[in-house]
């Protein structure tokens, strides 16, 4: 059984990118634009992996991780953030958020598989 | 300009003392001199009073101008604000309005282009999966169906009807066999009922001799001359059961000689139907085997096309992130427009107040470009590997 990730972007062409690269990995993918659309999308089902922007309307980001990790069913969810930020300020948010990975847009599709591969829940 | 009114006085007061001094040349007396010094001192105070009135004037004359002046930068300062007003209400929101249409164009465009190279993936691992299907190459479920394993199949199942056929030829090659045996056999019994005749011929004999010696004997022999001649009757009898054993025995042998010949015939024919059957089925599996090595070379391209194609759409999928940086590039623009917007809504736009703006500007930057503008060219095309921290 293909194992799910969830990717938060708020622009669909980024988000449409990401899921083509997990797709030809293998995995399944959950869409959603931004932090709440996210949170109301996790309803319970398994989810082996989360990718999220940072910069996003609504619920940023590292808002939605420390929402995430609050939550009983993912508090062990990895989390890699995508974004453009590639601050060393933002990527220690990003950590002491609880993120697991910090990747810098624009990305290579393999190595953010290699990444994902690395991080994702059996 | 002002030089004017200092000559004027100073001309006044030489006037009056030139006509002094000329007084007292021509009739040097005290009286003359007191109306020279009365004369330049008339000279001096007509110069004061000319002075001061003239001062008065242009005190009055610059007050005119300071209010023309300053009615005239209020009339500028009024002509700037509307025009600030006018750049608020009529361009920035141009502006702005060509920044989201020129963002929402971009997304749009950037989001069927992703899909439309998504399809090509999509339709190229179709194509792929349905030569695997076709050649069998894959390894997976649908090997089995896979034109290898039917290739396989038909040269095993053609190689059955070959042995089926082998071993129908070496049943008839034992039969021949058998055939010729019971020719041999036949010799035997040939000479079996030759033997059987020659023994008839001499009992006959021999019954002869003794009915011969029993007619000597007279009455005494009357009963042997009776055995004697049954005798040769059985003799004559076994005589001739041999000949038509040994007759019998010559249709035998002459139709096992000929269904010999027929079964040799047909084991030859089937033996060159074997062997043309053996290079027919040998021929058509051979032809098998070069179509499906040539669709296996074409899937091998395919494979290869396919490869190369998607490293293309993987490289393409990098470049199609520019426009999520763009995007927010533009909608920094954006928003530091409509920060610019308020500003002018005041009708004011200090200095103070543009490095404001452009402060907000730089906090509102996540990339490197933004941060570094050299940096701009580079960004897009890079090779590099993606900036990937794990914690």
């Amino acid at each position: 059984m293909a194992k799910t990730i969830l990717v938060v972007d708020d622009s669909a062409s980024l988000r449409q990118v990401v899921s083509i690269a997990l797709k030809g990995g293998g995995y399944d993918v959950i869409e959603a634009c931004d932090g709440k659309d996210a949170l109301s999308k996790l309803g319970g089902q398994k989810i082996n992996l989360i990718i999220s922007d940072v910069n996003m309307p609504n619920m940023d980001g590292i808002t939605f991780v420390k929402e995430v990790k609050q939550l009983p069913n993912y508090k062990f969810t990895p989390i890699i953030m995508l974004t453009t930020e590639s601050q060393e300020s933002k990527k220690q948010e990003g950590q002491a958020a609880g993120a697991k990975a910090w990747v810098v847009k624009p990305f290579k599709p393999e190595q953010m598989l290699a990444a994902v591969s690395k991080l994702v829940l059996p | 300009m002002n030089e004017e009114p200092n000559s004027l006085s100073w001309g006044l007061t030489g006037l009056g003392a030139t006509a002094g001094v000329l007084l007292l040349a021509t009739a040097p007396s005290a009286l003359n001199a007191a109306t020279a010094a009365a004369l330049c001192a008339v000279g001096v105070a007509l110069d004061r009073r000319a002075a001061s009135r003239h001062a008065r004037l242009r005190a009055a004359a610059l007050d005119a101008r300071q209010l023309e002046h300053e009615q005239a930068l209020a009339t500028l300062r009024d002509t700037h604000q509307h025009s600030l007003r006018a750049f608020e209400a009529g361009v920035l929101p141009v502006w702005l309005d060509h920044l989201e249409t020129a963002r929402r164009q971009m997304d749009t465009a950037v989001v069927h282009l992703t899909r439309d190279f998504a399809g090509i993936v999509d339709r190229l691992d179709e194509a792929i999966a349905a030569s695997y299907r076709a050649t069998g190459l894959s390894g997976g479920s649908g090997a089995e169906d896979g034109l290898r394993q039917i290739v396989d199949n038909s040269e095993r199942r053609l190689g059955i009807v070959g042995n089926i056929l082998t071993t129908t030829l070496n049943d008839k090659d034992r039969m021949l066999a058998e055939s010729q045996r019971l020719v041999q056999f036949t010799a035997e019994l040939q000479q079996m009922a030759t033997d059987v005749a020659s023994i008839a011929d001499q009992t006959n004999l021999l019954a002869l001799n003794a009915a011969i010696e029993a007619a000597r004997a007279g009455e005494a022999g009357r009963g042997f001359a009776v055995v004697a001649d049954e005798v040769r009757t059985l003799s004559t009898r076994s005589g001739e059961i041999g000949k038509n054993i040994s007759q019998k025995i010559e249709y035998i042998n002459r139709g096992i000689k000929e269904s010999s010949a027929m079964v040799e015939h047909a084991a030859e024919r089937d033996a060159q139907a074997r062997t043309e059957c053996e290079a027919q089925i040998s021929s058509v599996v051979g032809d098998f085997k070069v179509a499906m090595d040539g669709l296996n070379a074409s899937a091998s391209v395919l494979r290869s096309e396919n490869e190369a194609i998607k490293h293309s759409v993987a490289a393409a999928l990098e470049q199609l992130q520019f426009q999520d940086r763009i995007n927010q590039l533009l909608t920094h623009v954006s928003d530091n427009v409509i920060a610019l917007r308020a500003q002018l809504t005041h009708g004011e736009l200090a200095a103070s107040d543009i490095a404001r703006l452009l402060s907000s500007l730089e906090r509102s930057y996540t990339m490197d470009e933004e941060r570094m503008p050299t940096k701009r060219a580079a960004g897009a095309g890079s090779s590099a590997d993606s900036d990937i921290t794990f914690f």
